[in-house]
């Protein structure tokens, strides 16, 4: 019973850090832009694609994977930024409630391209994984684990740490993070808006994409992948508060805890119930999340 | 005067149109566009005159689709008494899940919405005795009134229409009553409405509740017309598809939500040819739609008018 416990703990923080990185995808555009991506799962589906592509098909080992999928589906979500979200955002910036539902609509939209543009290219089917993780488990104290969840751990939390340094001390991360503090100031001082723009959609495209590297690496790659990752990732967000690093990193960890423990004493039906009931009672009750200050509230 | 004349005329070719070549198939199109556009109506009261989100419209859509079939096949009501269950339902369901939820903004509302709806579409799946789960409402009765049965495509379409022109007659006066005001002014300025002694969650709550009626009346209608109900249809797919017939139309204008259903429900099934790149092209053209016309078709094309001729069309 313990040991079968401590193995759903340790596949439920594991399962949790990837929601950690997708809510940190989301969290990345709603700080700098105030802008939910709905296109943040299918982005997600497109890296356990290239993650398939690049180890099979170019034959990189998966630590090489990893970087360059990353990247290539940051570049993505460049292009993403340029054709589907600026021209949207020059043109209606004065008005932002329009804003809101014309960007909604623009990324469902660039979702469902993604997702059948997938489908066209390798199938509806779902595409195995080569086995990349060792697949003898680890034998700590005598309950056996499977190593790959301390490597998705592992990578998950150090794409973060990595990600925060670059935010913290790189000129570009703190020109980032000035124009997501102060739109106009930022500009004033210097910060190119339209590329710092670029640069938050290809964050997030990215390190969206390497959580569904990593989910793909155990288990399958298929078009639709990305929809229940992308509510999970996004509630994880809700509750360690929208926008926040750090909250996007406890917040995925708590859903995937919760998760796991409600596998382990009461039922795998009800695991996506946690994370529904958890995301309608802390926007009801605590919308501004476990780590961030609530919101003044206007009027 | 001038608005009542076009509003009859538009009716009257409406009513001509199934003799202009229509077979059961088109007969059935013309009805969905009809149930959708009531659903986009009410929707727009929301999006476009008070300036909130709701993605989980089609949650009210299914429960007003499920209330109505079942109360007339599970409690052998007739008809009429399905159709105001729904109505009743939607509205009393919308104003209880709109009086916390409204107090949420942007993002975090329309995340909230998905989340009600999605829970709604579980509750259709799981709660086997009485939604009869994932396999849905077979066999639902036709439409009928004081006797008269809507038994064939064309008296459908008939009585689609009639309850549309309805919605829209209803949907139209609340806009130019003192209620559309307030909408208005939530939307444009929620400081100056609160100032004026708008109380500001009333109005948005109520906005809400009457949209999620109007989405009730199109699911009863739904289920009538097409006699078959399942959850799988009322995901959050369908919310956004609902929620693309108003934006395209062109938020916040009187007739965008029925032009918006018109062209979406054509689009639908003319990309059907498509076969495997129907939904690719669908979502590139949602896309560029935003870019290209983020006002609406309705919303352009008065800009272009106002350009042209310089002064605003009423209404």
């Amino acid at each position: 019973m313990l040991a079968s416990l401590m193995q759903q703990i340790v596949s439920g923080l594991a399962i949790g850090s990837v929601y950690a990185l997708v809510a940190l995808a989301f969290s990345l555009t709603v700080r700098a832009l105030n802008q939910i991506n709905f296109a943040t799962g299918e982005l997600f589906m497109l890296g356990a694609y290239f993650g398939i592509a690049f180890t099979v098909m170019l034959g990189l080992p998966f630590w090489m994977a990893i970087p360059t999928t990353a990247i290539a589906v940051s570049l993505v979500g460049v292009a993403f930024e340029k054709l589907a979200y600026r021209p949207i955002f020059k043109a209606n910036a004065d008005h932002p409630a329009r804003l809101h539902i014309l960007i909604i609509c623009s990324t469902v939209g660039t979702g469902i391209f993604l997702q059948n543009g997938a489908m066209l290219v390798w199938g509806a089917q779902a595409l195995p994984f080569p086995k990349v993780f060792d697949q003898t488990p680890l034998d700590i104290f005598g309950v056996l684990i499977p190593s790959e969840y301390l490597w998705i751990t592992l990578v998950a939390v150090l794409l973060m740490a990595v990600l925060n340094f670059f935010l913290q001390s790189s000129w570009t991360g703190k020109g980032l993070r000035a124009a997501a503090q102060d739109r106009e100031t930022a500009a004033l001082m210097g910060v190119r808006l339209s590329a710092a723009d670029s640069w938050t959609f290809g964050l997030s495209a990215g390190v969206g994409a390497v959580g569904g590297l990593l989910i793909g690496a155990i288990s399958f790659a298929y078009p639709t992948m990305g929809a229940g990752y992308a509510l999970k990732g996004f509630t994880a967000a809700i509750i360690g508060g929208l926008g926040s690093m750090r909250g996007a990193l406890v917040g995925g960890l708590l859903l995937g805890l919760a998760e796991s423990l409600v596998i382990a004493f009461i039922s795998s039906v009800y695991k996506d119930v946690v994370a529904f009931s958890l995301l309608l009672l802390f926007l009801q009750f605590k919308p501004s999340g476990l780590l961030m200050k609530p919101v003044q509230r206007r009027v | 005067m001038k608005s009542i004349l076009v509003l009859v005329a538009v009716v009257g070719a409406l009513c001509v149109l199934p003799f202009l070549g229509g077979n059961a198939y088109t007969l059935h199109i013309y009805g969905l566009v009809g149930i959708y556009a009531i659903v986009a109506m009410g929707l727009n009261l929301v999006f476009g005159y008070t300036g909130q989100i709701s993605l989980g419209h089609a949650a009210y859509f299914a429960v007003g689709a499920y209330i109505s079939a079942m109360t007339t096949i599970d409690l052998g009501m007739p008809y009429i008494i399905g159709l105001l269950a729904a109505i009743v339902a939607t509205f009393i369901l919308g104003y209880l899940v709109g009086t916390p939820s409204l107090k949420l903004e942007g993002a975090y509302l329309g995340m909230a919405t998905i989340g009600f709806g999605e829970i709604v579409k579980m509750t259709l799946v799981n709660w086997e005795d009485v939604t009869r789960g994932p396999t849905g409402i077979s066999r639902i009765p036709q439409p009928e009134l004081f006797g008269l049965d809507f038994n064939t495509p064309l008296l459908r379409y008939y009585f689609v229409l009639g309850v549309a022109v309805i919605a829209f007659i209803v949907y139209w006066n609340l806009v130019r009553s003192h209620y559309g005001t307030r909408f208005v002014a939530v939307r444009d300025s929620a400081k100056a409405a609160s100032a004026m002694g708008i109380d500001l969650q009333r109005t948005k709550t109520l906005a809400f509740a009457i949209s999620t009626a109007f989405a009730g009346v199109g699911g009863s209608l739904y289920a009538h017309v097409n006699r078959y109900i399942a959850p799988d249809a009322f995901g959050l797919g369908e919310s956004i598809n609902l929620l693309v017939m108003t934006v395209i139309g062109g938020m916040g204008t009187l007739v965008g939500p029925i032009v918006g259903a018109a062209v979406v429900v054509y689009l639908r099934e003319s990309l059907q040819v498509l076969a495997d790149f129907n939904m690719l092209i669908y979502g590139l053209l949602l896309m560029l739609l935003m870019v290209f016309v983020p006002r609406g078709l309705i919303g352009s094309f008065k800009l272009f008018w106002q350009k042209r001729w310089g002064h605003a069309e009423s209404q």
